[in-house]
């Protein structure tokens, strides 16, 4: 090699040296970017018989099984993290600091023991009236509230679906990007990280599995059907069933129901926490409603008022259990007539008679209620809700681990470690300073030779 | 395994959350003195403290009814006292009034006496406590005696509940205490009484002596009957509220848990949080100073 080939040998160093800075550089500063995946410059040995150095490409690091385990953990992170939200406020509804259902209808109970033992007060058939009105409103405002909560779950949803929509087109828009740059040979890097971190985001709402072809684009797979392919978005719509319960469909050459395959992401939270949980507990208020006022109307029914009346109900609720929580009022017959609330077990016995006082007064400590006392009903219903709260908090931990230690592995295959970076840009530095005093030596070497002519 | 800047900070920002998580809880717990404040937060206990929640309630009602019930049944006592004083001294003017020693004029005036005391005893009767006549059965609204001495009200018992499945009586029956449905018409006796001595009978006056002792018995009769109801109730107030202490206590050493186990927890949090801290900042300038 002569001294014109050291100087092609420095000036290829040189380059293939910037080119590699470059790429540091880009790894430095995306190392907080969503979605960048580490780029390594690949230099080779040049083959034209100088012993330089070329710079080749620069490669994506990009490790698909881990990042695929990421979305797959993702989805479970999504499904709980929903659930678990719409959890804390079925939670709250159902058991507040003070004045739940269970507190009201104890006050009702303390009410018939007050007036089971001084039946003639008429202050404390008063009390039994506003007492029973309490519970009737405060059954009324929590089936309110849990219907609402359900209102929200279903929104939410609605926009999880529309964001999905979204995220679907955006990908189909990326898949056709890449396979664009990819055949021209073009860097498709940027776009691969856009659209991995969109696969991801589907992941987070739905649960997802992308593979991709030679062209680059990939097929996403989501619910049992595929919602990306090529180019072309499918489209996820939803509504009710006859039953209220939410319905998915994923629209493309035709309307296909995907909703028993949606267990995962957002959605398969929001709806176990709407279709099962949110259901569950007002089923729970319906039929603790419909079991208090009958149990409590068959009892009260039996009594005579100090008027001389008798066969009057407490509470007006429907036929069905199913929204009888909604319904439930007060006798209006009985509102503003505290001398129609039955207390005694007959006409001859008023008004100071207090035997079906003493009977409701009673009739917690009784299993009436569905099989049950009246306080074990209501902490059977919240029993019940603490206890779904506690296993979607604990499965949300435990997520969150399992993302966490995903994420992690993942990052180590793609993320950008600054410490490698500092050593690379070290290293590039003084390769390209090797470069230029090889340059600067062949130069001075060349000067000494045409000197001496 | 290479750790990258991504999952350097992902681990930060979950060790962080979980810190401050624990140390939150930890804080919230030590200054409420109560472990269990939702049903998620341990379901079974929550159960167990609407259950006791419900008893205490109960309890709490329950002890107040049985203290009303004795404050009526010792207004009772002390009526049907005072009758039993009345008819002792009813019975002192009759023996008065069968002594051969009294004469004719001194007998009217213990007639006008004797019609006094009836008067007063049948007041006594009609004791009203609030709106409620106290002898007149459940018939309570009514004038249980008339003027005559006709009794208006029934015999019917009403029965408070102060414990689960006792109900002792709230009231005396005022037909037992002063009508033949006691063993005899106390008013009916004493206006045979005052007739006689009215009309100087002392024959009748002295076969009324019994009979006025037989009243005396049957109204100390009601009285004791009172008086132990009102004991019966008084105890339960006793029971009650020691039951609702013990109960309360049990309730809160489930729920509230152990202060010096809060507290210890609290500090172990709080240490941990400010480690967790610490290492965040420590980690954070090392990668800016790197």
């Amino acid at each position: 090699m002569g001294l014109f080939g050291l100087l092609s040998v420095a000036r290829d160093g040189m380059t293939a040296q910037s080119a590699a800075l470059a790429t540091t550089g880009a790894n430095v500063a995306n190392v907080a970017t969503p979605g960048y995946a580490r780029r390594t410059a690949i230099l080779e040995s040049a083959t034209d018989g100088n012993g330089g150095v070329r710079y080749t490409r620069t490669e994506r690091s990009f490790d698909r099984f881990a990042y695929a385990h990421v979305v797959g953990e993702q989805s479970k992170y999504g499904a709980a993290d929903a659930r678990s939200s719409a959890l804390t406020e079925i939670e709250t509804t159902l058991a507040p600091p003070s004045n739940s259902i269970g507190d009201q209808a104890t006050s009702l109970i303390r009410s018939f023991n007050a007036l089971a033992g001084f039946a003639t007060d008429p202050s404390l058939r008063e009390d039994v009236i506003a007492r029973a009105d309490n519970l009737a409103t405060t059954l009324q405002n929590t089936r309110a509230s849990l219907e609402a909560t359900s209102a929200n779950i279903l929104g939410r949803a609605g926009d999880t679906v529309n964001d999905l929509n979204a995220q679907l087109g955006r990908i189909a828009d990326l898949n056709r990007q890449i396979a664009a740059a990819t055949g021209v040979g073009g860097d498709s890097a940027g776009l691969r990280d856009q659209r991995d971190l969109a696969v991801r985001d589907v992941g987070d709402r739905i649960g997802a599995r992308a593979i991709e072809d030679k062209t680059g684009r990939v097929t996403l797979f989501a619910a049992g059907a595929v919602l990306v392919e090529g180019d072309s978005a499918k489209e996820l719509s939803m509504d009710l069933d006859t039953n209220g319960g939410m319905r998915f469909f994923v629209t493309g050459a035709a309307k296909t129901e995907i909703t028993s395959r949606i267990d995962g992401g957002t959605l398969g939270g929001l709806r176990e926490a709407r279709d099962v949980d949110l259901k569950k507990a007002i089923a729970d208020v319906d039929a603790y409603a419909f079991d208090v006022a009958n149990a409590f109307n068959t009892v009260h029914a039996t009594g005579f008022g100090s008027d001389g009346g008798t066969g009057r109900a407490l509470f007006t609720i429907s036929a069905t259990q199913a929204g009888a929580a909604a319904t439930l009022t007060v006798n209006a017959a009985l509102v503003g007539h505290p001398e129609r609330v039955g207390a005694a077990d007959s006409a001859g016995s008023l008004p100071g008679g207090n035997a079906i006082a003493l009977k409701l007064a009673n009739l917690a400590d009784t299993q009436v209620f569905g099989g049950k006392t009246l306080a074990d009903r209501f902490a059977s219903i919240v029993t019940d809700v603490g206890f779904r709260k506690n296993n979607a908090d604990a499965e949300l931990e435990l997520r969150t681990d399992t993302l966490a230690v995903a994420e992690s592995l993942s990052d180590s295959a793609n993320g950008v470690s600054l410490d490698e970076e500092m050593v690379n840009l070290s290293q590039y530095q003084r390769a390209f300073e090797a470069s230029s005093r090889i340059l600067r030596a062949a130069d001075e070497l060349l000067q000494t030779l045409m000197e001496s002519f | 395994m290479r750790v990258t800047e991504r999952s350097r900070v992902g681990t930060m920002i979950l060790t962080q959350n979980r810190a401050s998580d624990r140390f939150g809880n930890a804080a919230r717990i030590a200054a409420s003195g109560a472990r269990v404040t939702k049903p998620s937060d341990d379901p079974v206990a929550y159960g167990s403290k609407v259950r006791r929640d419900y008893a205490i309630a109960m309890l709490e009602e329950r002890s107040k009814i049985a203290s009303r019930a004795e404050g009526e049944l010792t207004v009772v006592q002390n009526a049907l006292s005072e009758a039993s004083d009345m008819l002792l001294a009813v019975k002192e003017t009759a023996i008065q009034g069968a002594s051969t020693t009294t004469d004719p004029k001194a007998r009217k005036l213990l007639a006008e006496d004797v019609r006094t005391m009836r008067d007063s005893l049948l007041s006594l009767a009609n004791t009203k406590y609030g709106e409620k006549y106290l002898f007149g059965g459940t018939r309570s609204d009514t004038l249980p005696f008339s003027p005559d001495g006709t009794f208006n009200g029934n015999d019917q018992v009403v029965r408070v509940p102060v414990l689960e499945g006792v109900s002792p009586p709230s009231n005396v029956s005022g037909a037992k205490a002063f009508t033949a449905v006691g063993g005899r018409d106390i008013f009916a006796d004493l206006t045979a009484l005052a007739d006689a001595l009215e009309n100087d009978n002392q024959a009748a006056v002295k076969d009324l002596i019994s009979p006025l002792s037989t009243n005396h018995e049957q109204v100390v009769r009601a009285q004791v009957e009172a008086g132990f109801n009102a004991e019966r109730f008084r105890t339960a107030a006793d029971v009650l509220v020691s039951t609702k202490a013990a109960v309360a206590e049990r309730l809160s050493a489930e729920i509230e848990g152990d202060p010096a186990e809060q507290i210890t927890e609290l500090t172990l949090a709080r240490n941990a949080y400010e480690r967790s801290v610490a290492v965040t900042k420590q980690l954070l300038s090392i990668g800016t100073g790197g």
